[in-house]
């Protein structure tokens, strides 16, 4: 619907897909959007027939940042309700054992960004355009980009990037980290789709595990060793674990429940 | 007045406050005077409304070859762990500077000078220039917090060989790896530093400034950078350049911040 | 040891030390047998003063093929096994002798894990890579969780874990995974190599250089207080006297490691 802001769910298969549809501002991060994603993705974390997400602005562009309009009206306290409100969707989005990709066209600047960047796969057009924007308007990164910015790219380019909200196009993007697969112009969703349904055929309570351990970032060896012997004994007794041997001897398939 | 003393001279340049080692005799080596120096001039330019950037770099065409060996006789380990730690005052100046830092190298950034140049926000290398965490080669290790910021930037395999085996690094590696961030011809560095430290000195500086403290409490996790990211953005978004960068985007022009 | 018992053989030459997983029959898995060799080998090495370097390499053309999967199926016993697996990994990661892993054929699994527990790894350009672990519904254990982004960062580590496809060498080498190539057959004569370059550094810097980069993530408070503490200790020692003079006197430095 043209004038709506709103955050349209759909499936395919076993990936839930996820449509910024808020075509009029660019697809921006409005207070409608925030509060549509929480739902949204709250129902495919809990969903079990859902194996992966998508993530993609409608209309040929991700995400252009915050609602502008609205900032001048924020009080200190305000503000910063409404930066904290955002954790509701990051740890949705971080926390949650569903791997999400996203798919990256014209313009990932500011929110859009970081939305981006809260995925687990970032799929974008060789044209797509990365901005940490918040510093020309006044303000800092948010959206969790302080944390997941430099895991990608280094503190170097991380601080270039946030302090002088300079622009990385797809292809470097792909050289420095931001970006896991590049395609061409208008090829994003496609391959996003098409890496989500991959996704969608791996083992869920494994995939959840690596998630879920990346969450905890940075951490150390040791640390990685006692998140090991947390989950690793329950995944050798699951039913997949067993399936996967079972297919592996047979020479066949494993097809995984998440079980 | 004696020209080969070591120092560091201050030059402003606009809002950029230029800050230059000099050791001449021993290639700019990072001698306890020029610690000295560089911690007093941080301090001035902390109070100086003025300056909004910083650019370091080294004089005579060579940024720093490091600590000086002709100091390093024997001493105990006590008094070697307080020289070391005598070291972290400078660090912290640096690392806890509300403006950003480029550093423009050109020559030798060797032992203390690799990790001089690593505490900047921004490194821009001559096509010439030369890394080295040297100490490896006279059987010491990193200091002034390099096993702190180089891994930050170089991932594991090549860091370990720079640290481990004291690789040196040219600037087209470094760019490549992450260890710096822009190269220039061969004497340009400090120009395209300037440029960078123009720039960063129009941004907007009090988000800059606790971006910069954010990313100092590297390593933090996600919870600790998300309340960390709503404290502040709470606090820029009544500042008055929050407004006049709310106003500059909706009437399509350019930002005009004054650090307020 | 013969060709058919499986295990490890240790081989010292001058201040280095070689151990070569050998169990042909399962690609060099990470059987008892192997683990037994491996934890015995490495306490030998890092307790004979004459080594300064360790080179950990599969025979048969294989590195190593990871976890066994025969035994695979009980949760209980592998919560029993698993610490001392990872004390083994440990070891092997916070050795203060450094390892260079020498990789011909593949690393799968478990062996990739233990690969990248090295300081530098050599790889034939043939050689394949897989974080295997997902497609047998389990997770990358053995370290791999820290030891891969690290390396590759997390965006490409989280896509190497998820989607457990094969990485072949040089992709491998482009993504930091692996340090160096070389052509089929290789990789043991340059990892040898290499563990000459580190035997020829002063022994106690390398050792609390590595003890440093283990430490990671610290923060900067913590790593400034580490860095006085090991510097300190350094800085008193006679090997930097020889170090100081070497350079003085313009020749190479001749490392005691005192």
């Amino acid at each position: 619907m043209g004038d709506i802001a709103t955050v349209d769910v759909a499936r395919e298969g076993a990936v839930a897909i996820l449509t910024i549809n808020n075509v009029k501002q660019r697809n921006a991060m409005t207070v409608v959007v925030k509060a549509a994603l929480v739902p949204a993705l709250e129902a495919a974390n809990d969903d079990p027939d859902v194996r992966a997400i998508v993530i993609v602005g409608a209309e040929g562009t991700f995400c252009a940042g915050g609602d502008v309009s609205l900032f001048g009206d924020l009080t200190p306290a305000k503000g910063r309700q409404v930066v904290f409100d955002q954790r509701r969707f990051l740890h949705l989005m971080i926390r949650g054992e569903t791997p999400i990709v996203a798919a990256v066209e014209g313009f990932a600047f500011g929110a859009g960004f970081s939305l981006a960047l809260a995925c687990d796969h970032v799929v974008a057009a060789r044209d797509a355009k990365f901005c940490a924007a918040f510093n020309k308007i006044g303000l800092m990164p948010d959206g969790g980009l302080l944390w997941t910015l430099p895991q990608r790219v280094g503190a170097g380019r991380a601080r270039d990037m946030m302090m002088t909200a300079s622009v990385v196009d797809g292809e470097e993007g792909a050289r420095i980290g931001i970006v896991d697969s590049l395609t061409e112009p208008g090829q994003a969703f496609e391959t996003a789709l098409a890496k989500a349904q991959r996704l969608a055929k791996a083992a869920p309570l494994a995939v959840g595990a690596v998630k879920a351990a990346f969450s905890r970032y940075p951490f150390d060896l040791e640390d990685a060793f006692a998140m090991e012997l947390d989950a690793q004994p329950a995944l050798m007794l699951s039913e997949d674990a067993a399936e996967a041997r079972r297919a592996f001897f047979a020479k066949q398939t494993p097809v995984f429940k998440g079980a | 007045m004696d020209n080969s003393a070591p120092t560091v001279t201050r030059d402003q340049d606009g809002a950029v406050a230029v800050l230059t080692v000099s050791n001449p005799k021993r290639r700019n080596a990072f001698a306890p005077e020029i610690r000295q120096a560089l911690s007093d001039h941080m301090s001035d330019i902390a109070t100086d409304d003025a300056t909004r950037s910083i650019l370091i770099t080294g004089a005579g065409g060579t940024f720093s070859a490091g600590g000086d060996l002709s100091t390093m006789q024997d001493m105990t380990p006590f008094e070697a762990r307080e020289r070391v730690r005598s070291g972290a005052g400078v660090v912290n100046a640096l690392w806890a500077s509300e403006k950003p830092i480029v550093a423009a190298v050109d020559g030798y950034a060797f032992g203390a000078g690799l990790s001089l140049a690593l505490l900047a926000d921004w490194i821009v290398a001559g096509d010439d220039a030369k890394f080295c965490a040297s100490f490896g080669k006279v059987g010491l290790m990193g200091d002034l917090a390099l096993f702190w910021t180089l891994p930050q930037r170089v991932k594991a395999g090549k860091a370990r060989r720079i640290l481990m085996l004291a690789d040196v690094v040219d600037a087209a590696e470094a760019l490549d790896i992450g260890l710096v961030d822009a190269v220039a011809p061969k004497g340009g560095a400090f120009e395209a530093a300037m440029k960078k430290a123009q720039a960063l000195a129009a941004a907007a500086p009090l988000p800059n400034r606790l971006t910069r403290e954010a990313l100092g409490r590297y390593p933090a996790k996600l919870d600790d950078m998300l309340s960390y990211e709503a404290h502040g953005q709470g606090a820029l978004f009544n500042t008055a350049d929050a407004t006049e960068g709310f106003a500059a985007f909706l009437e399509k022009r350019r930002p005009n911040f004054k650090g307020a | 040891m013969t060709e058919e018992s499986p295990g490890c053989t240790l081989e010292v030459e001058g201040a280095v030390a070689v151990i070569t997983m050998s169990d042909p029959k399962k690609r060099n898995a990470l059987s008892e047998a192997v683990v037994r060799d491996l934890e015995a080998h490495f306490d030998a090495a890092l307790a004979d003063a004459a080594v300064r370097a360790i080179v950990l390499t599969g025979a048969g053309g294989v590195f190593c093929a990871g976890g066994d999967i025969s035994g695979f199926g009980k949760g209980l016993p592998l919560r029993k096994r698993m610490p001392h697996l990872h004390r083994l990994c440990g070891r092997i990661a916070h050795s203060e002798k450094p390892v260079v892993a020498a990789v011909e054929g593949g690393a799968f699994g478990g062996g990739l894990s233990l690969a990248l527990l090295a300081d530098q790894i050599v790889s034939a350009n043939d050689a394949r890579f897989c974080s295997s672990f997902g497609k047998i519904g389990l997770m990358p254990d053995l370290g791999l969780l820290a030891t891969l982004p690290a390396r590759v960062g997390v965006g490409r580590a989280k896509e190497i874990m998820m989607f457990a496809d094969d990485v072949p060498a040089a992709e491998a080498l482009a993504d930091g995974l692996v340090d160096e190539l070389t052509p089929p057959g290789g990789a043991l004569a340059r990892a040898k190599e290499i563990a000459a370059e580190f035997a020829a550094m002063a022994p106690l810097a390398v050792a609390y250089t590595k003890a440093m980069v283990m430490r990671w993530p610290m923060t900067l408070q913590q790593e400034l207080a580490w860095e006085a503490q090991g510097q300190g200790i350094l800085m008193a020692s006679e090997d930097l006297q020889e170090g100081r003079a070497a350079f003085f006197e313009k020749r190479k430095p001749v490392f005691k490691g005192a």
